[in-house]
């Protein structure tokens, strides 16, 4: 029977500034088995990273708020834990990636120096030498001489510093990795190396992943679950095999297909989505995606559909609701 | 590094020659002749002409400057009009109360300054914070030479805690050291805090907080690193102009620094005065710079790098 | 898994209708929000208007140089709100003549130099080369003088008053307005539309005075706020140590320069002025603070 990790129930996370209030993740849920990968996939502010960032309770201070729901680690709310008790979970049970290598590194430490301060932090009681003696071999684990580690960042390219950020989430084998972007800042040949080598640690190590991305490709490639996110809502998710496979889909979901280019078929031009992802501070009534959908209903402006699920592939749609298959509440 | 060093101390020569020309230029051009000045204006014609050959005054514009070029060459920067001393000898005679004062200041604006900068930081948009940044703001519009009688008028006048003037003393420099801080430890504070805000919400930090570090390491450890960079500069520039920046300041409270010497020179047409204290100045501010570049390197790898291309 | 060959990156420019505005308007809105800021453009108004009507309601030959022995040292009264000064002369009516010369001086010193730096600057910016590093070369050199010795020498060397504390004053600020243009120039000259102008054959001297100056005036107008206000403290610090505007003119810093020998027994003759000085200079910082955030939203949180 496979474990459940992570489990998120109803999250609504909120942003507050002064001028408004921006409603970044509503009533999200989803769960990852130990050893699981799950693709998060939307659009630059479907809010993919809020949702990461809640799980770390690394939300902006006193801009970003969690209004409502729960994320069990482990069985444990996350969010009912103090300040104190989350350093303990970061670095060491649940680990993240950042979008972009260049920036998420201390110019002015070497890089060695930042690897072993993660061990450091979170495994008491070991001597200098076995810390460094551990520094080099995730060194080598990530494909980097371990005579490196004395250098500062700015003498690394960026997919040598992604490396080394990786080295740095994986140090203390934590059971989560949320990996935000991991490859997007990177050139196309680096991508596919570093992206192959976090599959392959992630493997040997047995950690669960959410691998938060815009990038169907890459989806494709890595992930064992998917989850396509809308202005702060899940609107399906599934295997790998029902999104890439399966014979319905949310219209959002369509969208996203139609923008890739297909070499396969024959096509004159791509299909973008029309318009633009709505303000997530003045969200649409009913369903959030009513104002681009191309098979838009009264229904759709008046009430927000409900999920519809067929064997574990759920669907948030108005579309779905005479569909004579089983359906059950989600 | 070595190379980068002596090529800024070589950039100095053109400086050094820019700035004597400057002051040349403009104190020999200008109206006013220094003889009649120092002899009073009953003195008789050839006691005038006597004392401009004395003085090396009867050469020509270009002539005067480059005979005062050679002889400087030689280590022989002129004498005063006025004392007949070389001009050095005056200089470094005022130069350490000025550094008494410039310096005590720096070390004031540093550490009250960089220390009241991240408390702000830390507690960003608190109360604390605003008042701390209406009192910076104020600080920064006060004119030095107004606050120090102020502060004149309240421990002199009113409490008779500290003297008004003289240099003899610790406690001479009490309150004019004060008052030569504020407007630095003001900007200092701005920056400091600014610098820190900035760091704080960089990706790094963030990597730093994802790891597990607590917020006392994030900042005096990871963010102070950092945000210290642009603050050393600053007190780099700070310093530089504190030791030409204290005339006024020297002027309140009667300290007979390099400020003072050079105003008297500049009020006599002591021309070889007047160059060598501001050159000296300029000089030593220049040094001064090229110390903050170096010690930056140590901060900033980065930099280091740079300097050793 | 079968259809996707390739990767695709779907991404949407977030949000927003955009409405049709202005730079300035935008720029405006957001300075009007900043609450500081708009204390200061506020307060700076009142100063600007004390200080060009002041001829209506104060005589200058009467009220504010006219010596009456009699009235000397007078505490503060209704008649005379700050008091009298040693020649009996009504110091409120000095303090907001005082404006005048302050603001004047500024605003001129701020002009001289922008107007000798904008040229400096932009045609060094815009040309390089060994033009661009004589230029640059001899700014450092004034710049390495110390700013308040240069004006005090050059004051010194002139004699005071107005004319030549502008002069003075002026010439320590064009370094620092050139770099400022030249930095300016320097970025604008790469962007595209200049590239365009230049391949449509339009002139050097069009190009700087119509191309790049006008994307350059926001970082430029910031600098000469401030400077202003660097500028107001400079006027009264020389004029405090008897170099700058010549007596009996009410200058803030001559005032406070008298007053400073009665320092024991009549301490509030150096209150008006410096306050008059703090609040000019204090108003003009938050407008120049309140700009540049409002042109750079990035810097502020």
């Amino acid at each position: 029977m496979e474990e459940k990790l992570l489990e998120i129930k109803d999250l609504c996370v909120e942003y507050k500034t002064d001028e408004e209030t921006v409603y970044a993740v509503n009533n999200l849920s989803l769960s990852i088995n130990k050893g699981e990968t799950l693709g998060l996939v939307g659009e630059t502010g479907a809010g993919k990273t809020t949702t990461a960032l809640s799980i770390m309770k690394l939300l902006p201070q006193k801009i970003g708020f969690i209004k409502k729901g729960t994320i069990y680690m482990n069985g444990q709310d996350i969010i009912l834990k103090s300040e104190e008790e989350m350093r303990k979970i970061r670095g060491k049970d649940i680990s993240m990636i950042f979008q972009d290598p260049m920036t998420s590194l201390n110019p002015v430490f070497t890089v060695g120096e930042q690897v072993a301060e993660v061990i450091k932090l979170h495994s008491e009681g070991k001597s200098k030498e076995e810390i460094e003696k551990r520094v080099d071999e995730l060194f080598l684990m990530v494909g980097l001489p371990a005579e490196r580690k004395t250098e500062y960042p700015h003498q690394f390219s960026g997919g040598m510093k992604q490396r080394i950020v990786i080295a740095m989430a994986l140090a203390c084998e934590p059971q989560l990795l949320l990996a935000d972007e991991p490859t997007t800042a990177l050139d196309v040949t680096i991508q596919a190396q570093v992206l192959k080598m976090m599959k392959d640690l992630k493997d040997k190590l047995n950690t669960a992943m959410i691998l938060i991305t815009h990038d169907l490709g890459v989806v494709a490639q890595t992930c064992d679950k998917v989850a396509i996110m809308y202005a702060g809502e899940i609107i399906e998710h599934g295997t790998a095999e029902d999104i890439f496979e399966g014979n319905f889909h949310h219209p959002y979901t369509v969208g996203l297909f139609g923008s890739i280019p297909d070499l396969t078929t024959k096509s004159k031009r791509l299909h973008p989505i029309e318009g633009l992802m709505p303000d997530p501070s003045d969200l649409p009534h009913g369903c959030r995606f009513n104002p681009r959908c191309p098979k838009c209903m009264d229904i759709c402006t008046k009430a927000e559909p409900r999920e519809y699920i067929s064997d574990g592939h759920a669907v948030k749609c108005h579309l779905f609701s005479d569909d004579s298959s089983e359906k059950k509440e989600g | 590094m070595h190379k980068y060093v002596i090529k800024r101390l070589l950039m100095l020569i053109p400086v050094i020659l820019g700035i004597t020309f400057i002051l040349y230029s403009i104190m020999t051009l200008t109206p006013g002749d220094p003889v009649r000045m120092i002899l009073g204006d009953g003195a008789t014609d050839e006691a005038v002409e006597q004392m401009r050959e004395e003085l090396g005054l009867n050469k020509g514009f270009f002539e005067g400057y480059v005979d005062y070029l050679k002889d400087a060459a030689h280590g022989d920067f002129g004498k005063s009009y006025r004392t007949r001393e070389p001009v050095f000898n005056e200089v470094f005679a005022r130069f350490p109360n000025t550094l008494k004062l410039a310096s005590s200041a720096i070390a004031i604006s540093i550490i009250l300054g960089v220390l009241v900068g991240i408390i702000q930081a830390v507690h960003q948009y608190s109360i604390l914070d605003n008042i701390i940044s209406g009192i910076t703001l104020i600080c920064t519009s006060i004119p030095d030479f107004w606050f120090g009688l102020i502060l004149i008028i309240i421990f002199c006048v009113n409490l008779k805690l500290l003297p008004a003037s003289g240099s003899d003393h610790w406690y001479n420099y009490v309150l004019p050291a004060i008052t030569a801080s504020m407007g630095y430890t003001a900007g200092t504070i701005r920056l400091t805090r600014s610098s820190m805000l900035e760091v704080i919400r960089s990706d790094y930090i963030r990597t730093a907080r994802a790891k597990g570090t607590d917020e006392r390491t994030i900042t005096y450890r990871h963010a102070l690193k950092n945000a210290l960079l642009p603050v050393v500069t600053l007190i780099g520039i700070n310093l530089g102009w504190q030791l030409g920046g204290t005339i006024i300041v020297e002027q309140i409270f009667a300290i007979p620094g390099i400020g003072t010497l050079m105003i008297g020179a500049v009020r006599s047409k002591d021309i070889p005065l007047l160059m060598a204290s501001v050159t000296f100045v300029a000089v030593l501010s220049s040094l001064i710079n090229l110390g903050t570049d170096i010690l930056y390197a140590y901060i900033d790898p980065r930099i280091k790098a740079e300097y050793s291309k | 898994m079968s259809d996707f060959n390739t990767t695709a990156v779907v991404d949407a420019i977030p949000v927003h209708k955009y409405k049709k505005k202005s730079q300035a308007y935008v720029i405006w809105r957001r300075f009007k929000r900043n609450r500081m800021a708009m204390i200061g453009l506020v307060l700076f108004t009142i100063m600007l208007i004390v200080a060009i009507t002041a001829p209506l309601y104060i005589d200058y030959d009467k009220d504010v140089i006219t010596q009456t022995i009699s009235m000397r040292y007078q505490g503060p009264s209704l008649a005379h709100p700050f008091g009298t000064d040693h020649f009996g002369r009504d110091i409120m009516s000095r303090v907001l003549w005082g404006a005048r010369i302050s603001m004047f001086v500024g605003v001129g010193v701020v002009a001289i130099s922008l107007f000798i730096g904008s040229i400096l600057g932009a045609s060094a910016g815009y040309f390089g080369g060994v033009y661009d590093n004589v230029i640059m070369r001899i700014m450092d050199i004034v710049l390495a003088i110390p700013g308040t010795m240069l004006a005090i020498t050059i004051v010194a060397a002139l004699g005071g008053g107005i004319a030549n504390l502008l002069l003075a004053l002026g010439i320590e600020q064009v370094p620092k307005m050139t770099r400022i243009v030249r930095s300016s120039v320097l970025t604008l000259k790469r962007q595209d539309y200049i590239e365009a102008a230049k391949a449509c054959g339009t002139g050097n001297v069009r190009i700087i005075f119509k191309h790049i100056l006008p994307n350059a005036i926001g970082p430029i107008l910031v600098q000469a706020t401030l400077t202003v206000a660097r500028t107001i403290i400079s006027i009264a610090g020389l004029s405090f140590i008897g170099l700058g505007v010549l007596p009996p003119a009410p200058e803030w810093g001559a005032m406070i320069s008298e007053a400073k020998t009665q320092l024991m027994n009549y301490p509030y003759l150096v209150y008006a002025p410096g306050i008059a000085i703090v609040l000019t200079v204090t108003s003009l910082t938050l407008i120049g603070d309140g700009l540049r955030d409002a042109l750079d939203p990035k810097l502020k949180n």
